[in-house]
């Protein structure tokens, strides 16, 4: 080969690996083809090491949740709620979110209620009303425990809204990591993990409230009309 | 290996959470604590009011309640209390709960006395009760209201006076008195015919005929309250009139001359300028609706006792002062009142006048000293430099007859100052005062409200001063109110005030030396020997 054609030929190589990489990124935006991985397949096609299991694109799903408002504020807060939203594509969806708190004082607060009459300066947490994003920030198969197969997305959520506490309205915004773990029959196991901050107004002014709303959730996406 | 790397998981996961949560928590008195416990123990209803309060922001229907009894705390419902209240705002940011216990009630020596719990919270205690004891939770002081048609209990809430916010109800019956004295004791009040307690509650008819005693006590759901009877006495039966009086205005008849005293050389000039004037101020007169009698149009005399042409000063000498009083004192046989005799005065120079001229002026406004004269009002349309010595009573500066200034300072002086008016002699003015509407026999009378302050009461042939202690009603004829106010006379149209009296009375027909109530609420002994203070109105 001659010497001069060198520098070019690496600059093709370069080039063609710099693409094959870039395509690799929009790996989750469509469903591969027909599956393997070929050197005949051109350069702009994303390789797929398989078909995507658990798509989302266009997709409504409903979620039933559990979930345990932690605050450090002398309440034990667990509670239950629903889920539902939208897919506008594999990486972005929206959903509304209500979660009924059954909030009681914990044991210390009791005992300072009971021995003083003194309560918390927050009120107890009933319902928090939310409005939210959610994206995925990748799609991943892995094997756990040599047995179980489980495909899930990676994301991050956002959500704003309003928390309920007795007589006060306290808005109120979230924002962490969760999981969607894909399952059969289009059914969906959701783990959030959401930083939370709440502005009440107390009797010494608004003055936020910082805790952790971890949420386990279960449900459907139904598939899109006339597919499966 | 795998269960002790969970349990750092876990561990770590929990830590995790820990950190990420702060609230900031202070604590504070819990809404629902019950706060400010009262306990007030009434002698007379034998029975123990208990108040407390929660915040407002509170859901009363979250509590339930233990108070302490027969020692121990033990469950009560607010709605089987003796006297019921739902739980009402109190000491602006609390909701006020009451209870109430027969008999003396006494806190435990050491502990809780009431404790409240919360559905979802659980017990919350109350704070130290502050015991009270009083002899009785009300009071009564019966007074007769609207010519007795009505009542007033003058309810004295006692628990209101110590700060204890509590609601409850009273009832009302009327007792019999014991036959005998006027001051003999009150029957025992019936077990039936109680009603409803208001702040005016109606009698019957003809109960003045023989007073009763009124019983009042707070309805209780459980028995007969104990009450507390007081006599009720009749109240004076009184009737109000209220008189706005016009002092009556005097308006003089309007009789005007015109003296022409110009310098001219143009004769039909000198008639121009003459008759502008005129007309202006008589047209005036018409279009202002004023009456005015015009007596004409005067000029100078010369040496020989001529009228001259008014239009060449050299010539005159003097004016016909004389002849015009006459006309007016002619004219002002023809009027009611005092005529007004205007001399307008038409010199367009500021030579000084002949001192005939002068003296015929000093003349005119002498005369209007003169008995059957009429009032003399000089109005010069010049300059009064002319006019040394002389008072005028009115100058409008002389102006050009084709001077925008013209007209309207002749027309102004018209609308302002006519028709002169007057009020008559009120040195001594007499107003009289007639039978309030309602009355049939009036007895005594309480001036309420006087503008201005009158100086005698004449009640027949008795006079008294107006702050005399009690005024009697004179029989076969009515009071009249006497009032030493200035007189006006001939004052200007739009100066002139007449002024107006306002009187407001009261008169008592009977029962006058009893207690009333007045308008204010207030409660008076009597009303004759309450000298400042009306029914009708504060004092």
């Amino acid at each position: 080969m001659n010497a001069s054609l060198r520098p070019a030929l690496l600059l093709v190589i370069a080039t063609a690996a710099l693409l094959a990489s870039a395509s690799t990124t929009h790996a989750q935006d469509a469903p591969a083809g027909n599956g393997s991985t070929s050197s005949a397949q051109p350069l702009s096609a994303r390789p797929t090491v398989e078909d995507r299991l658990g798509d989302k694109d266009a997709r409504f799903f409903a979620h039933a949740t559990g979930t345990w408002l932690i605050r450090n504020d002398f309440y034990d807060s667990p509670g239950y709620g629903l889920d539902a939203g939208y897919y506008f594509n594999e990486r972005w969806g929206a959903e509304l979110r209500v979660l009924r708190l059954h909030s009681t004082l914990s044991r210390a607060g009791k005992t300072v209620l009971q021995q003083s009459g003194l309560a918390p300066d927050l009120r107890a947490p009933d319902v928090w009303l939310s409005a939210g994003v959610r994206t995925s920030v990748g799609y991943a198969k892995i094997l756990l425990w040599d047995r179980f197969v489980t495909r899930f997305d990676p994301q991050l959520v956002a959500h704003a809204g309003v928390l309920f506490a007795e007589e006060r309205i306290a808005p109120s915004v979230g924002l962490g990591p969760g999981v969607l773990v894909h399952l059969k029959w289009d059914l969906q196991v959701k783990f959030d993990l959401l930083l939370t901050a709440n502005f009440e107004r107390r009797q010494r002014g608004i003055t936020p409230a910082f805790g952790v709303l971890p949420t386990l959730s279960f449900g459907w996406s139904p598939p899109r009309g006339g597919q499966r | 290996m795998a269960l002790y790397r969970l349990h750092i998981l876990l561990l770590t996961l929990g830590a995790a959470l820990g950190a990420g949560s702060c609230s900031f928590v202070d604590f504070e008195t819990s809404p629902y604590a019950p706060r400010a416990l009262q306990a007030v123990y009434s002698e007379h209803d034998d029975l123990t009011y208990l108040v407390w309060r929660i915040a407002d922001v509170a859901d009363p229907e979250l509590l339930t309640y233990e108070l302490w009894e027969d020692g121990e705390l033990q469950p009560i419902d607010l709605s089987d209390a003796p006297m019921p209240s739902e739980p009402f705002a109190c000491d602006r940011l609390y909701l006020c709960l009451q209870y109430q216990v027969s008999g003396f009630w006494s806190p435990p020596g050491n502990g809780t006395a009431l404790r409240a719990t919360h559905k979802r919270f659980g017990p919350i205690p109350s704070a130290p009760v502050r015991p009270q004891q009083i002899t009785a939770s009300f009071e009564i002081a019966p007074v007769a209201t609207a010519n007795n048609r009505f009542a007033d209990a003058g309810l004295f809430d006692v628990l209101s006076a110590i700060n204890l916010p509590h609601r409850r109800t009273f009832e009302w019956v009327l007792v019999d008195t014991q036959p005998g004295e006027d001051d003999a004791p009150c029957a025992s009040p019936p077990a039936e015919g109680w009603q409803r307690l208001s702040d005016r509650v109606e009698l019957p008819q003809s109960w003045t005929d023989n007073p009763p005693c009124m019983a009042v006590r707070p309805r209780r759901s459980d028995q007969p309250a104990r009450h507390i009877v007081a006599r009720l006495e009749p109240g004076p039966v009184l009737h109000v009139a209220e008189l706005d009086h016009s002092i009556e205005a005097i308006r003089h008849p309007t009789h005007i001359a015109f003296l022409v005293d110009l310098q001219v050389t143009n004769a039909g000039r000198c008639q121009q300028i003459v008759d502008a004037v005129r007309q202006t101020i008589l047209s005036e007169f018409a279009e202002e609706q004023k009456p005015v009698r015009e007596l004409g149009v005067y000029y100078p005399r010369d040496r020989q006792g001529q009228p001259t042409s008014g239009c060449d000063q050299a010539t005159s000498i003097d004016y016909p002062i004389n002849d015009i009083l006459a006309e007016g004192r002619n004219a002002m046989a023809d009027e009611v009142e005092r005529s007004a005799l205007t001399l307008v005065v038409i010199n367009n120079l500021q030579l000084t006048a002949t001192p005939e001229k002068l003296a015929q002026l000093q003349a005119f406004n002498a005369a209007t000293e003169l008995p059957d004269a009429p009032y003399s009002f000089a109005w010069l349309v010049g300059s009064e430099a002319s006019y040394p010595g002389i008072t005028w009573s009115w100058n409008t500066p002389w102006q050009a007859l084709e001077s925008r200034d013209f007209e309207p300072p002749l027309r102004a002086a018209v609308r302002y100052i006519f028709p002169l008016t007057s009020t008559p002699p009120l040195e001594n003015y007499e107003l009289e005062l007639p039978v309030p509407p309602g009355s049939r026999t009036p007895q005594y009378l309480k001036l309420c409200q006087l503008l201005p302050l009158p100086t005698t009461y004449i009640a027949g042939r008795r006079e008294y001063p107006v702050n005399a202690h009690q005024l009697e009603w004179p029989t076969g004829e009515l009071p009249r109110l006497r009032y030493a106010l200035t007189t006006t006379e001939f004052a200007y149209y739009n100066d002139f005030y007449g002024g107006s009296i306002e009187v407001v009375y009261e008169v008592c027909d009977a029962f006058c030396d009893n207690a009333f109530q007045g308008r204010n609420g207030l409660t008076y002994g009597s009303w004759l020997n309450a000298p400042n203070a009306c029914q009708w109105g504060a004092p």
